[in-house]
């Protein structure tokens, strides 16, 4: 029925089973729909947070989702500004999941901040001298770089390019986009930079806590680097998962490689800082402080083993198997390398965001353990759920994978 | 320049909560926030033990680091010292909590003083119902509001926005102390100017080593606290070897 909106010589699944596949999207969109309702109707006391832990699930998916979403930035710089030709083939993917990360994360943030309405209050009466003011002003130009990006893409439907005017912006926007990618690399930088920022500078909170350079404590790179080493395979697992669920091959595997391979190479800079910074934080700065390393974890909740599956299974182990050449070359490694870096990030998102605020602030105060109730997963799946719908009506509509014909029809 | 601090003597600190219960009066608190609070220390092992009580509030830190972090500067200081809270700039972004290293900032989790706006009566046709004691009273929030406090801040903060102790503001702009060192029935709480060397504030800090929470951070604290509290007597003896 909506064959002629389809992208030139692919195929798709019928309007009645992408329909199918559109119910439960739906029903979690919904479900989070609810929770976000009442959240703005209630106030955020609907949630597990409270003054103990202002900052809790809501945050660590945001800086996970942003970390994850870096794919695409990194990607453009080294396209459009490096020159990396091959990335061409998977840059569209890169664009898409930026888009759906950096949009979901600032519909998260909206929820978040108790007066959605004064958002832009950063903007009106900027603190110059915070790392959230920072935070604010980039992600949003940032996102609104994201849409700049994306809007060619959207320009390039079938149906949308027959008409000239369209064809010949999107042509335009194209020849462009250098700038863009450009923009966005520098902002995103900063705001990546700053939302690692935003923990360093926090005196009174010895886990994250941290001496830095100028003004940015060293969280501030740690992040970009954390962020630039997992981003681009991230893109990688949603190519993935996109050619299981379609049964098509959508980006060649030496582009997948290569993403591997810059990814790789970036997570060992990463790993390479992080150990010295957790190493100097444990040495260094904890004594000076009157606190041991010991007294920074607690139970099971903000354990040592969340530390050491980050940097080592979740950090080393992935790094190493990105950079061997032999390694990365086979899939299961490459997706396997993947998926354990991404889970370290999110592993460090988390415990940057809740083990900080869960240490004992005062004298006499104990560990608290902080748990995200209903609301904070339905609206967190909300937005993955938003994702998948993003990234459905793109595969069915846009062009987003220049290989696609190549790789499944010519063939034949 | 005026520069107002507050001391607290430990040792005349009972730990009666009379502080916690005039500044929740006074600056019209709902419930869950408080801006003055005690932290309780118990010490010994049954039926040696004793208590020890440290009041806070917010400590007016010189570098405060609310201020530094809060994106919109709704946080921001007063010439005389006070660090004060506009919650009309306010985002609820809480980076503040986060930031301040003492847990002295509350932010407002639910609508304030909700329980107020029920227009349900107990008794048909006998009580009043919550919301028709507030009209009859003339309370903007609660029968019992304070309409003093509307002078500088909000009479009562709206959800969604963080607030914290002011040093009772609108009430030192007037002369007075600020309310729970008025309401404090043991005087443990002393208030005056830093910057004058004739304040009791300033004989006091004299006359008694001070130390300020968390002092290694290098917030500067505008709270002092001296003598330790120890309601303690012993039987004068140079011990024993068992």
């Amino acid at each position: 029925m909506d064959s002629k909106l389809f992208p030139e010589g692919v195929q798709r699944c019928s309007l009645g089973q992408f329909a199918l596949w559109m119910v439960p999207i739906l029903g979690v969109l919904v479900w989070g729909l609810y929770g976000a309702v009442l959240v703005l109707y209630n106030g955020i006391g609907t949630t597990g947070l409270d003054n103990y832990f202002g900052f809790g699930a809501w945050i660590t998916f945001d800086l996970a989702v942003i970390a994850l979403g870096a794919g695409a930035f990194f990607t453009g710089f080294l396209k459009y500004i490096l020159k990396i030709k091959q990335l061409e083939k998977i840059i569209n993917l890169t664009v898409i999941v930026g888009f759906i990360c950096y949009s979901g994360a600032m519909l998260v943030l909206t929820l978040d901040i108790g007066q959605p309405g004064r958002a832009w209050f950063g903007y009106w009466h900027p603190n110059v001298h915070s790392m959230l003011t920072e935070v604010i002003f980039c992600i949003t130009c940032y996102c609104t770089v994201l849409i700049i990006e994306f809007v060619p893409l959207i320009l390039e439907q079938k149906q949308l390019n027959k008409i000239p005017f369209i064809h010949a912006l999107a042509h335009n926007m194209h020849v462009n986009m250098a700038l863009f990618a450009g923009l966005g690399a520098f902002l995103s930088t900063f705001h990546q930079g700053s939302l690692g920022g935003m923990y360093g500078v926090l005196i009174g909170r010895p886990y994250a806590f941290r001496e830095g350079f100028f003004i940015w404590p060293w969280t501030f790179f740690l992040f970009v680097l954390s962020a630039v080493g997992t981003g681009p395979v991230f893109t990688v697992l949603v190519a993935t998962f996109m050619e299981k669920l379609t049964g098509k091959k959508l980006v060649d595997f030496k582009t997948k490689a290569l993403m591997g391979k810059i990814a790789g190479s970036m997570l060992c800079v990463y790993m390479f800082f992080k150990i010295l910074d957790t190493w100097a934080w444990a040495v260094g700065y904890l004594p000076t402080v009157g606190l041991t390393f010991d007294e920074m974890f607690y139970g099971i909740a903000y354990g040592k083993w969340m530390l050491w599956t980050e940097l080592v299974v979740c950090g080393v182990v992935p790094a190493i198997m990105l950079v061997t050449p032999s390694i990365r070359n086979r899939p299961a490694m490459l997706y396997t390398a993947a998926i354990l870096g991404c889970i370290g990030v999110c592993i460090n998102r988390y415990v940057f965001t809740v083990q900080s605020l869960a240490h004992p602030v005062m004298p006499f105060d104990s560990w608290h353990v902080y748990y995200a109730n209903w609301v904070e997963y339905a609206t967190s799946l909300m937005i993955v759920a938003y994702g998948f719908l993003v990234l459905s009506l793109s595969y069915r509509y846009l062009p987003v994978f220049p290989l696609e014909t190549k790789l499944n029809y010519q063939n034949k | 320049m005026t520069k107002w601090a507050m001391v607290i003597d430990q040792q005349k600190c009972v730990g009666c909560g009379a502080c916690i219960i005039a500044c929740k009066n006074e600056n019209n608190l709902s419930e869950g926030v408080n801006w003055s609070y005690k932290l309780t220390e118990t010490v010994g092992v049954f039926p040696h033990v004793r208590y020890h009580y440290t009041p806070t509030l917010c400590n007016h830190c010189e570098n405060a680091p609310c201020v530094r972090g809060c994106p919109t500067r709704a946080m921001y200081k007063l010439d005389n010292g006070i660090t004060m809270h506009d919650p009309k700039k306010c985002i609820g972004c809480r980076y503040c909590i986060a930031n301040c290293p003492y847990g002295v900032i509350f932010y407002n989790w639910r609508r304030p003083n909700e329980q107020w706006e029920n227009k349900d009566v107990l008794i048909p046709g006998c009580t009043s119902s919550p919301a028709e004691m507030v009209e009859k009273t003339g309370g903007s929030c609660s029968p019992y509001s304070n309409p003093e406090r509307g002078t500088t801040l909000p009479e009562s903060r709206p959800l969604g926005v963080v607030e914290k102790c002011t040093f009772c503001d609108h009430r030192v702009v007037r002369g007075l102390l600020p309310y729970c060192v008025e309401a404090c029935p043991a005087d443990a709480r002393i208030f005056g100017d830093l910057d004058d060397p004739d304040s009791t504030v300033s004989k006091l800090l004299g006359k008694f080593k001070p130390r300020r929470l968390r002092e290694h951070l290098g917030t500067e604290p505008h709270v002092f606290y001296i003598r330790s509290f120890n309601p303690g007597s012993y039987t004068q003896s140079k011990g024993e070897i068992s």
